[in-house]
């Protein structure tokens, strides 16, 4: 009995060993369902830098799925541009309200974007008014070639991101609560 | 005469103090060796129950453990069913060796004989749930390990961390 212990004991550490190389060994892949399938359109392109960040904490109640998309250089950029139908506000025609200097400075000036897409089809834009489950919120960084998508599955996901966003811009300016409040509804 | 036939020689008395002499020779020797294998039974309970007890302490550690690190690593799917896996294990563990080191305390009030009769069974079971509680405990101080190691590696070659301060300093942009 106590022979067979031995050689039970050396087949599990055997088996654990193995597990470990295989954990150590095997990539790891995100499932190419939802998100993950963006992720795996980009991750091996030489132009544009991929992330998958599983669980970004929204809200202590919330989590989700983030795809980090960065054209590491202008064809990237470009690449990423025509892909999601961006246009900077250089490319966009100037509103009557400002001056074109104006106009294309808010390019430079720190902010983002935000739109929403269709889950299959990353071109096409929908009204952000009407989020559902079929398409993801995306937000582009100005200044930067970043995109931010994240995996919003219901109304609440996505006024739960909208709300981070102005709540995280008022946060150091406890003065601007009507500011913040305006800018709210806006986006609501 | 009858008296004469009936009273037993010098030999046969001798024949017969022999035979009892090795009855009870027999009988104290079968005590004994039930006394020893019964004080070497309890020796054995003994210290298998040390040993429980001390894997007990080790898998209630290894749970917590795993809380700690689901909470701190645990936001990655495999290192999230990794630390699972180890709280699973650990739980049942921690339960099988409470169990077996509480019944290892009782010392039995069974008769020597009803105590000999039982201990092979019980012997038996308790052996086996003994080792599969070290097998669970080494499992599942592995599986903690594992993901602890995967996610430092993790975080060192895709430096997640700078990624989330991406998205992060994304939130602290007004929106245009």
């Amino acid at each position: 009995m106590k022979k067979y212990w031995n050689v039970i004991s050396i087949v599990v550490c055997l088996l654990l060993l193995g597990a470990a190389v295989l954990m150590r060994v095997c990539p790891r892949k995100p499932s190419p369902d939802g998100l993950g399938r963006i992720y795996c359109l980009y991750a091996d392109s030489k132009h544009i830098d991929a992330s998958l960040i599983k669980g970004y904490r929204i809200n202590d109640t919330l989590k989700m799925d983030v795809v980090i998309l960065e054209g590491i250089d202008t064809t990237g950029w470009a690449q990423l541009k025509k892909e999601f139908d961006i246009k900077t506000h250089k490319e966009q025609e100037c509103p009557k309200e400002f001056t074109y200097e104006d106009w294309i400075a808010l390019d430079t000036m720190p902010g983002c974007t935000f739109f929403r897409i269709k889950r299959k089809d990353p071109m096409l834009r929908v009204p952000p008014n009407k989020p559902s489950p079929d398409d993801y919120a995306v937000f582009w960084q100005h200044g930067t070639s970043m995109i931010f998508i994240f995996d919003t599955k219901d109304g609440d996901e996505h006024t739960a991101v909208l709300y981070k966003t102005s709540n995280e811009v008022f946060k150091d300016c406890p003065n601007d609560e009507e500011e913040k409040d305006n800018n709210q509804i806006n986006l609501l | 005469m009858n008296n004469k036939q009936t009273r037993p020689t010098v030999d046969e008395m001798f024949a017969a103090y022999e035979r009892q002499r090795e009855a009870v020779e027999e009988m104290s020797m079968q005590i004994e060796s039930r006394g020893g294998l019964r004080l070497r039974r309890f020796t054995r309970r003994r210290r298998r129950m040390v040993t429980n007890i001390v894997l007990s302490v080790v898998s209630l550690a290894a749970f917590g453990g795993c809380v700690v690190g689901l909470a701190a690593f645990g936001g990655d799917g495999i290192d999230r069913l990794s630390f699972v896996l180890a709280a699973v294990v650990s739980a049942v563990c921690f339960v099988a060796c409470t169990v077996l080191a509480i019944s290892q305390r009782r010392i039995s009030p069974l008769p020597v004989e009803e105590v000999y009769r039982r201990a092979q069974r019980q012997e038996t079971i308790d052996t086996v749930v003994h080792r599969l509680s070290v097998t669970g405990v080494a499992m599942a101080l592995f599986l903690l390990v594992m993901p602890v190691y995967g996610a430092k590696s993790y975080f060192g070659q895709h430096d997640r961390t700078s990624e989330v301060e991406k998205v992060d300093c994304m939130f602290k942009t007004r929106m245009i």
